[in-house]
């Protein structure tokens, strides 16, 4: 299922996926395989993420 | 005999310069920095190598079933064993680079494709001048045949790979 939270919130900082991957630590093909809905990050990875973009993890990554 | 003497012992003195090599540039190396997977790329690469075992005992498995067939062998068993394994790294390397797993975090994919490019070349050329040099014709060089025709075959890989992402790129919008 695609993470769309996840990509308006990038979208919101104007952060392109290169740049929030390189702040992550990730590839940017693993960033967007997350918004994609292709791959699912680690709980490691969600919180690096959450950090970033200073949001919780229910808002980015809990089902609705 | 002479020939196939000279040519281990040719063999065996490539390989060693180039171990020693390898060690030599991995002590003296400017850039210390490791390579950095992240977690699905590590993931990915676990289906690979997975991948890349059942193709070897696959090949394996039907090579023995052919040479029982015809009850002789199709090639010399160093020849056979290796095209085993350069079909079972052909599938390791091509999964990883498909999925985006192959280079890391920190590398870039041109010093692949240059590196594969340039093996290939060398290989094919090795091969062709041996050939032509030598008045036999042996399989002594398919080897170098074999070789080539795999890192050849990789290179085509990553460039495929580079164009197809760099049109994706240019299509998706990112913010």
């Amino acid at each position: 299922m695609k993470n769309l939270r996840l990509k308006s919130a990038r979208a919101a900082l104007d952060i392109s996926q290169s740049r929030l991957a390189e702040l992550v630590g990730v590839s940017r093909q693993t960033i967007n395989a997350i918004e994609k809905g292709d791959y699912n990050p680690t709980i490691n990875l969600c919180i690096a993420i959450c950090k970033v973009l200073n949001k919780t993890l229910d808002e980015l990554f809990w089902e609705e | 005999m002479r020939t196939e003497l000279s040519y281990v012992i040719g063999l065996l003195a490539g390989l060693i310069l180039v171990v020693l090599l390898s060690v030599l540039f991995y002590i003296f190396r400017k850039n210390k920095q490791k390579k950095k997977y992240d977690e699905r790329q590590k993931a990915i690469q676990g289906v690979a190598y997975k991948l890349g075992f059942f193709t070897l005992l696959g090949y394996f498995l039907i090579n023995g079933c052919i040479c029982e067939i015809l009850k002789k062998s199709w090639g010399s068993p160093m020849e056979m064993n290796f095209i085993g394994v350069c079909l079972s790294l052909v599938v390791f390397v091509g999964y990883s680079v498909i999925k985006d797993a192959y280079v890391s975090i920190n590398q870039k994919e041109k010093s692949y494709i240059i590196s594969f490019a340039v093996v290939a070349i060398l290989n094919i050329f090795c091969y062709f001048i041996n050939s032509s040099v030598s008045a036999e014709i042996t399989n002594i060089y398919n080897m170098n045949l074999i070789c080539g025709i795999t890192f050849a075959l990789l290179t085509v890989i990553v460039i495929v790979k580079n164009i197809v992402d760099r049109i994706k790129s240019k299509k998706e919008y990112e913010v």
